[in-house]
């Protein structure tokens, strides 16, 4: 007992005086030299299927060791998962230090997963001077992960909200919301398709058919054991059975990984495709991938938005290091680097606001894609449903559709 | 006399040093198997379950489509060995009387060396509804958009197949080969001339009953790969459902890490079917045999030459698709735009360009792993071929049971066993290293080491070491100058092919690299997710150059020398 009042002592001291530190000093150099983390490696594992993701990263790394002596050095994986996997064998062995991952990218079920396990470092995000120009009231989505609260232990680096694609050249017209996909799945049947689930945009989209096919959204914000399951989403699979034979193989196989509908797209294979990124269609124009009539498009209803997110294994044995370098990908340089279409085109999540006319000119002095909705195009963010709903929505589709 | 005295007089030592060696080597299956056993009963601490029960087990027989998926892969694992051993077989016999056989052994190394992910990708190209081969159709017959054909990834695992097969027919190949080397083919050949059988006639009736014993393992390694078959599977198998194997590998890469206990049901139910279908192979064999021994004492000339005929030719088609795949991963890495209906694309060099610099560190990392491995490999696989020699007069289980222990990574399904292998290794707090990477490489490269020089081991005649022991009074330097010289070829040959498949190795990188040892598969799978087919032709492209290189040298190597200065073609018996 005693123990632990010296812990939380000792804790609070060093939080106090942290917190003392930004008081005192707002620029991120101080921010380094008080940790003293110089000529550090951190080492932070994240989705690596991109190569202009990583380009931007590479940028960042050049970045940070001229500013702050520190070596990023990027993991690319496969998926999330596999990293939390990692973690989640590190802490079964027992090895609760010096882990082998210092920044993990994730959001979603994979951060509810490792906050469950008591996998996560934090709260730190509040120590973050540039965490203060995220507008946390008008994006509720920096600390409310799908339905779970970040409480500190993440910190948002990247918006992203359901668009769709479409090549303007092969269809006029895109539909406007879930009937009117039908209606076109109709009239070209075995051109539209999505992910399969449990592909990550798959189960996206049928959360979105949800949103817009169920009289009030609001009650999806619930935890799904408050509510009937069955009642709530019957208007789904109900519309799910009437589109699936005009799907692509007859609904009976999905692309099991929604980027290769991208590629489907561009052959004329499908005539929509789906993404987070609203800048990706003109990324891809740039950069030979898409045809330069492919277009963005949301439903009226709007769709559903999401913020992604960096945080710091408990395990971490350069956590000072690691807070200096997630305080940089926050700043307004490196995110306003981030939202560029030739890099990576990401959008930010801090706000415009909160920036000074200077910052502010970095993101205004962005090119403006082919395909890209403007702030105003890209219509009413819907929340994502409470974490809680993905894996009965996952298990129920796979016992109908399976 | 003098003989006796040199050769070790305990002939227990030899004996107790390869049980050493073979404890170690079974070290990792016991511990792998320990971390997957406990949570397919529902026992994982971390995830906070302290009981034993059988819940898991309930939640995996619950799985939609439970019987399909296992349907599905236990009939594309038995077809695709099945026409694999067939058409490996034509090719040989065909070739062998047309002086091709060498001509076989020129060609078998380089298309070993294309790595099965590579492969994969260079098929998808050509066999997709947008690919290579519709695209002629689509220009003659004017379509703007590729038909609705399910040609790759279709609900039968047809296509699976398809590249199951391809890449196991040279590995057959070889394989025969290797175990040829044991066989009087030549002789047996001639005396069945001379009797009016005609030389397919004794293939089928001399040979193949001598040779099937001899291939029986690797059979039983390609059926049991088939089975177990991820990384392919996840490019071009069915996707809705898919084969198990990838069901149990989603599952651990589930978010919700509630499916990690399922996943372990699931690998030890995926070891039950290997074991299972292993064993009715098994006795399939033997039933197939009574039935044929009836036949085969018979006396007809029958010589099914159709069946073989059929087989070669299948061969030379399968052989086509490899080479426009190939042609058509090097034309994707070119590629700027290659929208649907048109034949060419537009060039560029861009994707080259920007991936040069990124391509450097994994290549090195690959090369100086695939490098270290093989040489440690193929040392302990001659090591542990002596220790079985020493040890065969006296205790001929030894050997019995070294070839079922280096066989046993290799029947056993890799997802069974690596995650507790990756618990041991970060609680050992060793991984993360090259060193680490290395070792557990070594684990699954070393069957295919042991595999492949084995037959030859066997096959060389003692009459020359004892020989050289008298002249020269030393064990070490009869081996070195004598014996090894004697195989150098074989030799070369087997660490290029530990090479191809160090450089082929995902799982055991990933998991023992801890991520941060990164190889060019390792990119070249993380970069697949993102489905841009310039990278992948890039990324594919640059995981045969090692392999390639490989195989290269070793020819070089293997059949010429540098002698006072100047380069002179070995004496290879």
């Amino acid at each position: 007992m005693r123990l632990l009042h010296y812990s939380i002592l000792a804790s609070s001291i060093f939080f106090l005086s942290i917190t003392a530190v930004f008081a005192a000093t707002k620029v991120a150099p101080a921010f380094n030299e008080e940790l003293k983390t110089h000529g550090k490696e951190v080492y932070m594992h994240g989705w690596g299927g991109s190569e202009r993701i990583n380009s931007y990263i590479t940028w960042a790394a050049q970045r940070i060791e001229a500013d702050y002596g520190i070596k990023l050095k990027y993991v690319k994986s496969k998926d999330v998962t596999s990293i939390v996997s990692r973690i989640l064998a590190e802490k079964a062995a027992g090895r609760n230090e010096n882990g082998s991952v210092d920044i993990i990218w994730l959001n979603g079920d994979n951060f509810r997963a490792m906050k469950d396990n008591n996998l996560l470092y934090g709260p730190f995000v509040h120590e973050l001077p540039a965490f203060r120009m995220v507008d946390t009231q008008k994006n509720p989505t920096t600390i409310m992960d799908f339905g779970t609260p970040t409480d500190g232990l993440e910190a948002p680096w990247g918006m992203a909200q359901l668009v769709f694609m479409y090549d303007s050249a092969r269809l006029d017209k895109p539909p406007s919301n879930a009937q009117e996909l039908l209606q076109l799945a109709k009239k070209y049947p075995h051109k539209i398709t999505y992910g399969l689930p449990p592909d990550f945009i798959g189960t996206t989209f049928l959360k979105q058919l949800l949103c817009e096919l169920i009289d009030d959204p609001a009650i999806l914000q619930k935890p799904v054991t408050e509510v009937d399951f069955n009642k709530v989403t019957a208007p789904l699979w109900q519309y799910l059975d009437e589109l699936h034979p005009y799907l692509w193989r007859d609904g009976k196989s999905f692309p099991a990984q929604h980027l290769s509908m991208n590629s489907m797209l561009d052959d004329g294979e499908l005539l929509i495709s789906m993404t987070f990124n609203r800048a990706y269609a003109s990324a891809a124009i740039l950069n030979g991938l898409f045809a330069d009539t492919v277009r963005t498009y949301v439903h009226e209803g709007g769709t559903l938005r999401n913020t992604h997110f960096l945080a710091i294994p408990y395990n971490s044995n350069a956590k000072a290091a690691a807070k200096v370098v997630i305080n940089f990908l926050l700043s307004p340089e490196a995110q306003a680097k981030k939202m560029d279409l030739t890099m990576w085109g990401d959008p930010t999540v801090l706000s415009m606001g909160r920036l000074s006319a200077e910052d502010q000119q970095l993101f205004k002095a962005l090119p403006k894609g082919l395909a890209t909705l403007t702030d105003e195009e890209i219509g009413i963010p819907l929340p994502e449903p409470h974490y809680s709903w993905t894996r009965p929505i996952e298990e129920a589709w796979l016992a109908r559709y399976r | 006399m003098k003989i006796k005295s040199i050769v070790p007089s305990n002939k227990n030592i030899p004996l107790y040093c390869g049980l050493i060696l073979i404890g170690l080597y079974i070290l990792p299956i016991i511990i792998g198997f320990i971390g997957v056993i406990l949570p397919a009963f529902h026992y994982m601490p971390v995830l906070g379950h302290y009981h034993f029960n059988w819940l898991s087990w309930a939640a995996l027989f619950n799985t939609p489509s439970l019987l399909i998926m296992l349907l599905l892969t236990i009939c594309s694992a038995i077809t695709s060995t099945m026409i694999a051993l067939w058409v490996a077989f034509s090719v040989v016999v065909l070739y062998w009387d047309r002086d091709g056989i060498s001509f076989v052994r020129r060609w078998l190394p380089p298309v070993m060396a294309m790595p099965h992910v590579a492969l994969t990708f260079g098929l998808l190209f050509v066999l997709m509804p947008s690919g290579l081969l519709i695209r002629p159709f689509a220009w003659l017959l004017d379509w703007t958009s590729p038909p609705v054909w399910q040609t790759v990834q279709d609900p039968y695992g047809l296509t699976l197949v398809i590249v199951l097969v391809l890449k196991d027919i040279p590995f057959f190949i070889f394989m025969i080969l290797a175990a040829l080397t044991q066989l009087p083919v030549d002789s047996t050949l001639r005396v069945g001339g001379s009797l009016g059988f005609s030389p397919l006639v004794i293939w089928r009736k001399l040979l193949w009953p001598q040779l099937y014993p001899a291939i029986r393992f690797p059979v039983y390694m390609v059926l049991a790969h088939a089975l177990s078959v991820v990384d392919i599977a996840l490019l071009i198998g069915p996707t809705n459902p898919p084969p198990f194997a990838v069901q149990i590998f989603q599952w651990m890469e589930d978010n919700d890490l509630s499916y990690q206990l399922q996943a372990a049901s699931g690998s030890i139910l995926l070891l039950f079917i290997v074991v299972i279908v292993i064993a009715v192979w098994r006795v399939a064999e033997r039933l197939l045999l009574g039935y044929d021994k009836h036949s085969l004492l018979k006396g007809s000339r029958d010589d099914r030459y159709l069946c073989i005929q059929c087989g070669f030719f299948l061969w030379r088609g399968l052989q086509v698709l490899f080479i426009i795949s190939l042609v058509c991963l090097l034309t994707w890495s070119f590629v700027w735009r290659w929208p649907f209906p048109s034949l060419l694309p537009d060039f560029s060099l861009i994707s080259w360009q920007r991936c040069v610099s990124s391509l450097m560190t994994p290549l090195w990392h690959a090369f100086t792993i695939a490098f270290t491995t093989s040489l440690l490999a193929v040392i302990l696989v001659v090591l542990l071929l002596e220790l079985k020699k020493l040890t065969n007069s006296s205790y001929s289980g030894f050997g019995r049971l070294l070839n079922v222990v280096m066989y046993m990574p290799l029947l056993i399904p890799h997802i069974s066993f690596l995650f507790g292998i990756h618990v041991a290794l970060v609680q050992l707090h060793w991984s993360g290293y090259w060193l680490t990477v290395v070792g557990l490489q070594l684990f699954f490269v070393l069957p295919y080491g042991y595999l492949s020089l084995s037959g030859h081991w066997q096959s060389y005649y003692d009459g020359y070491t004892i020989q050289g022991l008298l002249l020269s009074q030393s064990p070490l330097k009869t081996f070195l100058q004598i014996k090894l010289k004697i195989l150098w070829q074989p030799l070369m040959n087997t660490f290029a092919l530990c090479v191809a498949v160090s450089v082929a190795q995902y799982l055991p990188t990933v998991i023992a690299g801890a991520g941060r040892i990164e190889t060019i598969t390792t990119e070249a799978v993380a970069l697949g997710s993102g489905g841009n087919r310039r990278l992948l032709g890039v990324y594919g492209l640059s995981q045969m150059i090692i392999p390639l290189c490989g195989y290269i040298a070793a020819l070089v190597i293997g059949y010429w020398k540098i002698q006072d200065g100047h380069l002179r073609k070995r004496v290879n018996i």
